[in-house]
This record gives C-alpha cells, sequence and structure tokens, in this order.
C-alpha cells in the first residue's frame, strides 16, 4: 500500500487514484475535477463506491480492478461513460499498480463525437470515408487542427490531400481568415518566389505594379503548399526563414513584412529521399515535419469504394439529370479489387464518365469491360507524366446515341457470364462477393456496344497499328529506345499499357526485351 | 476479422454455438491504438492461435459489452463453450494477448 502522501503526488489534473477497500467495495482517492463535475459527480473525496452496483463511475472503477486483479498496466484504454440523456464522455486511460491504483486521464469526447459523426454520415469535411485507415486521418486532423503547428500531408496522387489541408483550416482558429493554396510544381523557379512573397513596382520587367504575395494573402490564415518537393532550391531559404521568423521581404524591397501564416504542405514523393539527394533543404524539411498525416491510396481502404460511389454517383447524376441510381454488386466488386493508381480522383473521373454514357438507372460491370482493359497494365505508382504525356491509347468517344449504347440490365444480362473473360492485373487475392473468374472480356461478336465507344487516335506515319505488332518490331523499338518503355511505345505509336499488353500476348517479359536491347547496344 | 452486426442475442448464440474459442474484439476505431489491437489479433489468429475473431462495435453493443464489464475500446473478451473465460483491456504485448487465448 502506498504511504498517504503519495496521493498528494500522484494527484495531478489528469490523474485519478483508486483504493480497494474489500469485496466489490472501491475508493476513489482522487481524480480531475472535470470528470467529476461532467458526471455530476461530488468533488469530495474519499468517495466509496460499491462496484456491484450503479454508479456514474463504474467504468473507472471496473478498469482498475481488473488492474488489481491482472496486476499489469493498462495502455490506451478509451472508458466511455453514458450519460442518462445518452451523451457519451469519452475519456482515454493509462493505469498502472502502484500500491493504489493509479490513472492518467484524458477527456477525448470530443474526437469521439466527431469520428462517430463521420463514421454516420461517411464524411468528415468533404471527405468520404469509413475505413480503419481513415477514421485515423479524419483523428489526426481533429487532433492537430486546433495547434499552429506545420503538418506535412503525404499520400499518392489523387488521394485528396487539399481536402485535408481545408479540413485542418476549417478546424483551426484561423478559419476565418483565408486559406490560400499553391502548387509549387505549377509555376517556374522565376515566377514562384514573385508568387509567393510578392514584389514591389519595377523590381524586374513587367512588374508595372506592386503585388502581395500567398503569404501576405493568407496572413492570419494557413498556406497550403501542394508539391513542396518541387519547390525551388532558392525560394525554400526565404521560405525557411519565413516560417522561422515570421518574416518576408517582397523581390525588389528592402522592407520586411511580418506575417502570422500557418503553413500546410504536401507531397506526393518521399521528401527523404529529395533531403538525401539535395534537392530538398534538410533545415526546411525539419521544420516543416513536425506533423504528418499520411492519406491511405484507395487500395488500401476499398472497403471505402462502395461509399465513393454511391456518394459519386448521386452528384453526377444530379449533375447530368441522369436516372442512374446504382451499380450493380458485380461492378462494384470489379472497381473493390481495381488497384486505383489514380485513387479517388480516378475513381471520381470514372464514376463521371459511367453517369455521362448510361441511360438506365442501373450500371453493370460490362460497362467497366473496356476501362479496364485501358488500364490493365497500370500500375501503382506509374501515374506519371510519362504515362500521361506518352502517346494516347485509343480514347473514348463521346456517348454513343444508339440504342446499344446503354448500360441497361438488359443488355447486362444478356451477356454470357460463364468462362467469360474480363482482365487479368486485378488484385488476385482480394475477396470477391461475386464467384465469377477474372480474365480478358471477350464481347460476343454480334454486340456492337463496347466497338461503338472507341474511336482510334491519330497514328503517327511510319508506326505499327497495335494489331500489326510483332516480336521484331517490338524488340526493335526497345532497342532504338535503349530499353526504355515508354520510348518504345512512342515509337511504336502506342500507349505504354497497350504495349505492355501486346508484349503479353507475344510473350516478351519487359526484363527480355530490356535485356536484348541492352545486348543490341553492346 | 468479421464484423458482426446482427442482434446481441445473436451474438450471444454464436458464442454458444462456436466450435472452438472465440475472441470478440470490441472495436470503435478512434484511436490508433484499436488499429494496434487489431492487428495483434490477426498476425495472433494467422499464427497458429486456432480462435474466431469476430469484430463489434462498442457503440452498437453497448448493453452487451456492459454486462461483461466493459465500457471502452480496445477490448478483447475470450469465450469458450459460450463463457467468458478471459479478457484484455487497452493495449496490450502481443505474448499478453497469446498467453490469454483460452485453450480448448
Amino acid at each position: 500500500m502506498a504511504p498517504p502522501d503519495s496521493i498528494a503526488l500522484a494527484a495531478g489534473r489528469n490523474r485519478a487514484v483508486l483504493r480497494r477497500q474489500q469485496g466489490d467495495k472501491f475508493q476513489l482517492l482522487a481524480a480531475p475535477r472535470w470528470l467529476t463535475s461532467a458526471l455530476g459527480v461530488e468533488h469530495d473525496f474519499p468517495i466509496t463506491v460499491d462496484i456491484a452496483k450503479q454508479h456514474p463511475l463504474r467504468p473507472l472503477f471496473t478498469l482498475a480492478r481488473d488492474i488489481i486483479a491482472c496486476g499489469r498496466a493498462v495502455q490506451d484504454y478509451c472508458i466511455e461513460f453514458e450519460m442518462e440523456n445518452g451523451d457519451i464522455i469519452a475519456v482515454l486511460a493509462q493505469g498502472r499498480l502502484d500500491g493504489d491504483v493509479i490513472m492518467t486521464l484524458e477527456d477525448v469526447s470530443d474526437i469521439v463525437r466527431s469520428r462517430r459523426k463521420a463514421a454516420a454520415i461517411g464524411a468528415f469535411h468533404g471527405i468520404i470515408g469509413q475505413s480503419l485507415a481513415m477514421l485515423e486521418v479524419f483523428h489526426k486532423i481533429a487532433t492537430y487542427a486546433p495547434t499552429d503547428a506545420p503538418v506535412i500531408i503525404t499520400g499518392e496522387t489523387g488521394t485528396g490531400k487539399e481536402l485535408v489541408a481545408r479540413a485542418l483550416h476549417e478546424r483551426s482558429k484561423r478559419n476565418r481568415a483565408p486559406f490560400v493554396a499553391v502548387n509549387c510544381n505549377a509555376l517556374t523557379a522565376e515566377l514562384f518566389e514573385s508568387e509567393l512573397f510578392g514584389h514591389e513596382k519595377g523590381s524586374f520587367t513587367g512588374a508595372m505594379r506592386q503585388h502581395r504575395g500567398r503569404f501576405e494573402r493568407a496572413n492570419s490564415g494557413t498556406l497550403f503548399l501542394d508539391e513542396i518537393g518541387d519547390m525551388p532550391p532558392f525560394t525554400q531559404a526565404k521560405m525557411l526563414r519565413a516560417l522561422e521568423e515570421g518574416v518576408i521581404e517582397r523581390v525588389g524591397s528592402e522592407k520586411e513584412e511580418s506575417v502570422d501564416v500557418r503553413v500546410l504542405a504536401a507531397t506526393n514523393v518521399a521528401l527523404e529521399q529529395a533531403v538525401q539527394q539535395r534537392r530538398f533543404r534538410a533545415d526546411l524539411y525539419h521544420r516543416l515535419s513536425v506533423l504528418r498525416i499520411h492519406i491511405p491510396a484507395l487500395r488500401d481502404r476499398h472497403g471505402d469504394v462502395p461509399l465513393l460511389v454511391e456518394r459519386f454517383l448521386a452528384h453526377f447524376a444530379r449533375r447530368y439529370e441522369k436516372q442512374v441510381k446504382r451499380l450493380t454488386p458485380e461492378a462494384i466488386s470489379i472497381l473493390e479489387q481495381y488497384h486505383w493508381p489514380g485513387n479517388v480522383r480516378e475513381l471520381r473521373n470514372v464514376i463521371e464518365r459511367l453517369v455521362i454514357e448510361s441511360t438506365g438507372e442501373l450500371i453493370g460491370a460490362r460497362a467497366l469491360a473496356r476501362w479496364m482493359d485501358e488500364r490493365e497494365y497500370l500500375m501503382p505508382g506509374e501515374w506519371n507524366a510519362d504515362a500521361i504525356y506518352a502517346p494516347r491509347a485509343p480514347i473514348i468517344a463521346p456517348p454513343a446515341q444508339s440504342e446499344a449504347a446503354t448500360h441497361h440490365t438488359e443488355a447486362l444480362e444478356a451477356l454470357p457470364r460463364d468462362g467469360n473473360r474480363f482482365w487479368g492485373s486485378v488484385r488476385s487475392n482480394a475477396p470477391s462477393p461475386q464467384k465469377y473468374t477474372f480474365e480478358r472480356f471477350e464481347a460476343p461478336p454480334s454486340d456492337d456496344v463496347i466497338e461503338a465507344e472507341i474511336v482510334s487516335s491519330p497514328r503517327p506515319e511510319g508506326t505499327a497499328s497495335p494489331v500489326e505488332l510483332t516480336r521484331e518490331t517490338v524488340e526493335d523499338a526497345f532497342a532504338k529506345a535503349g530499353g526504355n518503355a515508354t520510348r518504345a511505345a512512342a515509337r511504336l505509336g502506342v500507349h505504354k499499357a497497350t504495349l505492355y499488353r501486346h508484349m503479353k500476348r507475344l510473350g516478351i517479359s519487359l526484363d527480355e526485351a530490356r535485356g536484348e536491347a541492352a545486348e543490341e547496344k553492346s | 476479422m468479421s464484423d458482426f452486426n446482427a442482434s446481441e442475442q445473436e451474438l450471444e448464440r454464436t458464442l454458444a454455438g462456436a466450435d472452438g474459442p472465440v475472441a470478440v474484439f470490441l472495436s470503435e476505431a478512434f484511436h490508433p491504438a484499436v488499429r494496434t489491437m487489431a492487428d495483434r489479433l490477426q498476425h495472433l489468429s494467422h499464427d497458429g492461435k486456432a480462435f474466431q475473431l469476430i469484430d463489434v462495435s462498442l457503440a452498437a453493443y453497448r448493453a452487451w459489452a456492459a454486462s461483461y464489464d466493459v465500457y471502452g475500446t480496445p477490448a478483447v473478451l475470450f469465450f469458450a463453450n459460450g463463457r467468458m473465460v478471459g479478457r484484455v483491456l487497452g493495449v496490450v504485448e502481443e505474448g499478453v494477448l497469446r498467453s490469454s487465448v483460452p485453450v480448448v
């Protein structure tokens, strides 16, 4: 048993001390005032409670009983006290046995309430998700928002980094001041400094008037720097000074301006790597990465896909005045199993396309077949500028007006299922509620629905049509492109994904093609 | 891990009718601690410890959890032959979790 004076030492603002009397009787020797007042209990110790009887503090005593029974500490246990009016008071407890049971308690009621609300409606400041990973993101937003510390938001492209930044701003005490976003990738190095810090009239050719930079415009509010890894090196030094000292200097000005700005930054590349390669200043990295929120890729939270689909479907159906109401379970299952290199942005665009093309109330799996086929070889991380700016694969024409070009249930039902092959590169080990094979889709010859959706892109002169690609032409293209697949595809006048598909058909592996190219070079 | 959405009576019936041990994971997911425990339970269930894992939300099964003196998360209740034989509150090391799994 601890000596009596240890109780006074142990009892702090967030401490509770409990002692077992006999049997089910416990004494509360100290507890935080915010807890007793919230539960309507007199703040007059000791409070003796029989654990077998109802008492507002009973959850605390049952935890104390468990700690005594097990003789070991309890970490991170969220006790919920349910009030008579149904409200919940949530307390995060760490407890240990030191003669008495000593507990550290933290009020997390706000976090639990906001999380429950988010789970109930499936959205948090416009960010849709109910998965455990996203609930953690929401929790971090709620925790980090009230502080003024910089936050680095990481995640693949299309995961919603700006939405998270906006949520942080909206929940902060700066929410009445401006939220200013800058894409560090979208401006040249010369323009960047002037855009961020402003310039004086006449400071350079074309500076016809004084210009307030984004930093000044975000004064008292939040500045969001997207793609921070692409910030020019010289600007990084000025940025560090602005963060450290809260002062900026307009281009061409000799006067310093004080600014009060919270900086949020986002990146889809590993900043640590950029620091190692000396493309990003280590001091700025350390200054910015006080807090970090990582947004999971959509393939890591595929359980959120149905919810996202439902929201996007309703949104686009309203926008385009369509009757479409839902996707069939097969279609949803396919979307759940896709690896989503473009993340939520890609899903949103897919749903927009499906809604525009649909004329019925239901969208089936068949409507997705060609779309998936186009993306067969687009793996996570390959959704980059090379892929985007490489010669285009066949593009999707505007929705055909023929009756055949619909996604009606009848059309779907008419499709023979047995032995149909959809596509092969979807998540192979993902659970599928529908027992059908995931192989290449072969449309029946009489069906012109899919063909009606495709038009060919103009092909550069002297390049092969994909159907004419042979082992020799592919190997030759790789050899001339020095083993680079994107450049080889460009030489052949096809999209990289199309090239990969034909390589698979011809039985040529990427390593083999590169090896051939290397041999030819040597 | 299977999410349980049926009634409390149905949950009791499932526990009573189970062939081996069952771990009921109360997982109100507001805190990384819940995820830590979920990962440890998953790991344990794939690591030779044979038990059925059921994930239930504390908010949805509040009265049922209270009948076992559980008022918070993360909490794991171990059942064998329909009776609670052990429980773990808060975050614990995998070793502690492993030793709490009943042998049936």
